[in-house]
């Protein structure tokens, strides 16, 4: 499959602070590509610099075979953007701001008016078509700020992080959307989310994100089986080489190492079995790697009662792209 | 780029406080400032009272005919006479503790006597009541004009009695048939060639505040127009925000649009509101507010210039919401300016009170500011009535402001 996307190094710098630090990737055409990364991983800076909001620091790429800094309008043309925000104007239509989008992409006339009557019917919302955004539920809103990237007929649309404060209804829909999209229209999509369900439900590939840098991309199924059988995370009063290198011998464990303990200001995380005293003294974090988690952790619960080690919490973490991240960079996802 | 201002234009027209700001509250302010001010001007209640005014008298004649018309000034026009030597009444005049000082001249009783033609007498006047000053000239044109008939109707019959003294044939029965026409040529003579005119005028000292004659709708209009005409420029800081904030702006900076014709879309809704606004404050002041009892707004005697004035305006102002959204990067920054900034450049410029009756460091202050050229001229077109020549000064400083906003907003605007 030709690539609709090549993206060549691309590096955007504030200052001394690199929030894109040489990524490179390619999108082939039809593909649904997806961007998995916490927060402020360089996502959606990422994003801006293919679509053209932002001009790269240095680096480049290719959009359908034109290149981003010297040929901008024809990129453009290419690309759909639904930003993370609901970018519409409220006091507005819906049907008066898909107009608007169009208009700015060039549509006039009887084309536009069918663009505008199509993409209403893709995200369903033609009755309310014609009532302000305002008076929108949120994930109407949503769901009208994903048409109004898709007006123009773009090649290649950008979702960045399309279900933030969706209800699982609309969040549903739009899941369907994507998948009709790519599925019946043939339409490239690059789909950037911190929620690695909807990764694994919607993309072939994925680019896994921290720190401005790619750190992994493959399938997920890949990406997966770079785990076998899941990660343990135990939070232990305390924890030398000896008792680290003990759980590493056991036989349902491929690997044990120290993780740094998250930061204090983070709120926990919705997770199993988290025990943790109030007042214990600030436990050190095991990340341990398994043939199969569950023998695994039969295993390591009985090192630690050898040892007389008392643990403070345990999370289990079945193989998927959450503990492949964890797995790869220390960090949960949502951290 | 039209899309984009098309657009702006309906978020615009659906945001009823934008609405109200730009057009109704200039109007309400209007009206308070003329009622608290009391220059309401021609169709205000004291100043068409004449029997209030007072009327300082410098008789530099001194002999009957000066006697009578004071006289006649107090009794039968209801003027409150005051009588000063000159540089005392001057100096009155110059502090406004008189508004109105009427000068009558040396031999003023004596060219009357001898029928000269013509006696003038000065009305120095410094009010901005525009009504009054009417009031109480056309007081004492009533008077002189009496007095001038008088004068010629008498001397008529004393013609005629020495024709009649000098031939001794005249029949006395035919005096009256040529008596009455005599009269009748006499009075018709005296209306249009008075032996006393009046002329009104405003003593040298005063400087520019000469030949002010200027009613409060006649201040009022252009000054708050001109106020709420530049308050419009945070309409582009706050739509350019508001992108900014929703994430709409990124979304026109992921389409074809340049990014200059972008900004140049973001700008014309602004050019046209002012003129909008230009055009519904102008046409309140002339067709509105005379119904609740205030002079009628006029709009001088070069439309042309006017419109051109209004263009340069609206320029101006526009260019200026490209410095501020350029400057302000927070809501509450582009409520300050709006807030602060506006309103104290529109007090120093003269939209409250024109600087001209203020005093010269005023005006020279004011200068720095493009409320003042733009006041200076709707002053220059709408009150004094002159024309393009006089306003030049005033466009090319617009101009001068627009392309200064202009460059500064332009280089110092982040569109990221």
């Amino acid at each position: 499959m030709p690539h609709i996307l090549e993206a060549d190094k691309l590096v955007k710098k504030y200052g001394d602070l690199a929030a894109v630090d040489g990524i490179s990737f390619d999108v082939e055409e039809g593909e649904v590509f997806g961007l998995l990364g916490p927060n402020g991983a360089g996502k959606t800076t990422t994003i801006s610099m293919l679509t053209g909001v932002l001009e790269p620091t240095s680096g480049t790429a290719r959009i359908g075979g034109h290149d981003i800094l010297t040929e901008p309008k024809a990129v453009k043309q290419i690309n759909g953007l639904v930003p993370q925000d609901l970018a519409l104007y409220p006091t507005l239509s819906a049907r008066t701001n898909l107009q608007f989008f169009g208009r700015i992409y060039g549509l006039r006339g009887k084309a536009l008016s069918e663009r505008v009557e199509d993409v209403l019917r893709v995200v369903a919302l033609t009755e309310r078509a014609n009532d302000p955004i305002e008076k929108y539920s949120g994930g109407m809103k949503r769901r009208i700020n994903i048409a109004a990237g898709l007006v123009h007929q773009p090649r290649l649309l950008f979702l960045d992080e399309p279900t933030v404060g969706v209800d699982p209804q609309s969040r549903n829909h739009i899941f369907e959307s994507v998948l009709q999209l790519n599925r019946d229209r043939g339409m490239s999509i690059i789909y950037t989310s911190h929620y690695m369900e909807e990764v694994e439900l919607l993309c072939n590939r994925v680019a896994i994100v921290d720190q401005g840098r790619i750190i992994a991309m493959d399938t997920i199924r890949n990406l997966i089986g770079m785990l076998g059988g899941g990660v343990i995370q135990i939070g232990l009063e305390r924890v030398d080489d000896e008792m680290l290198a003990a759980i590493s011998a056991l036989p349902a464990v491929t690997g044990a190492s120290r993780v740094a303990p998250p930061a204090p200001a983070t709120a926990p995380e919705e997770g199993p079995a988290v025990l943790a005293p109030p007042g214990a003294p600030e436990p050190t974090l095991v990340k341990i790697e398994s043939k199969r988690s569950q023998d695994a952790l039969v295993q390591v619960i009985g090192c630690l009662n050898e040892r007389d080690v008392a643990f403070t919490s345990i999370e289990i973490f079945e193989p998927n792209l959450e503990s492949v991240f964890l797995h790869l960079t220390g960090k949960k996802l949502r951290e | 780029m039209l899309s984009i201002a098309w657009k702006d234009l309906l978020i615009l027209f659906k945001d009823r406080n934008s609405l109200v700001g730009a057009f109704l509250l200039p109007i309400v302010f209007i009206i308070v400032f003329l009622g608290v001010s009391g220059l309401s001007g021609g169709g205000g209640g004291e100043s068409a009272d004449p029997e209030k005014v007072p009327l300082a008298v410098v008789d530099n004649d001194g002999r009957d005919a000066a006697a009578t018309l004071r006289a006649n000034l107090e009794a039968r026009a209801g003027l409150a006479i005051t009588v000063y030597p000159e540089a005392e009444a001057m100096a009155k005049l110059e502090a406004q503790e008189v508004t109105h000082v009427l000068v009558i001249p040396a031999g003023f009783t004596a060219d009357l006597a001898a029928g000269n033609v013509t006696t003038t007498l000065v009305l120095k006047t410094n009010t901005l009541d525009r009504g009054r000053s009417e009031a109480v000239l056309m007081a004492v044109e009533g008077v002189t004009r009496n007095m001038s008939l008088e004068r010629q109707i008498v001397a008529s019959l004393e013609a005629l009695a020495r024709m009649q003294a000098a031939n001794p044939s005249f029949d006395p029965s035919t005096s009256a048939e040529l008596a009455i026409p005599i009269a009748q040529r006499q009075f018709q003579e005296s209306q249009g060639r008075p032996l006393v005119s009046v002329t009104q005028a405003q003593p040298a000292s005063l400087g520019q505040k000469e030949n002010v004659e200027i009613s409060g709708v006649q201040i009022g209009v252009p000054g708050f127009a001109v106020l709420f005409i530049f308050l419009t420029a945070q309409i582009t800081a706050r739509s350019i925000h508001d992108e900014k904030k929703t994430g709409t702006f990124r979304r026109l900076l992921a389409a074809p649009v340049g990014k200059w014709p972008m900004l140049v879309g973001k700008l014309i809704p602004n050019f046209v509101v002012v003129l909008l606004q230009a055009v519904f404050l102008f046409a309140t002041g002339m067709f509105v507010l005379p119904l609740i009892g205030l002079d009628s707004l006029g709009l001088g005697n070069d439309p042309a210039a006017l419109v051109l004035l209004v263009l340069a305006t609206a320029l101006c102002c526009t260019c200026l919401g490209i410095l501020i959204a350029a400057i302000a990067r927070t809501e509450a920054q582009i409520g300050g300016i709006a807030g602060l900034v506006l309103w104290v450049l529109a007090f120093l410029g003269g939209s409250f009170i024109p600087l001209f009756l203020i005093n010269e460091s005023m005006a020279t202050i004011g200068q720095v500011t493009p409320h003042f050229w733009a006041v200076t001229g709707f002053y220059d077109l709408l009150t004094r009535g002159l024309g393009m020549a006089s306003i030049v000064d005033s466009l090319a400083a617009l101009l001068g402001f627009s392309a200064v906003f202009f460059i500064v907003g332009a280089w110092r605007f982040e569109f990221d």
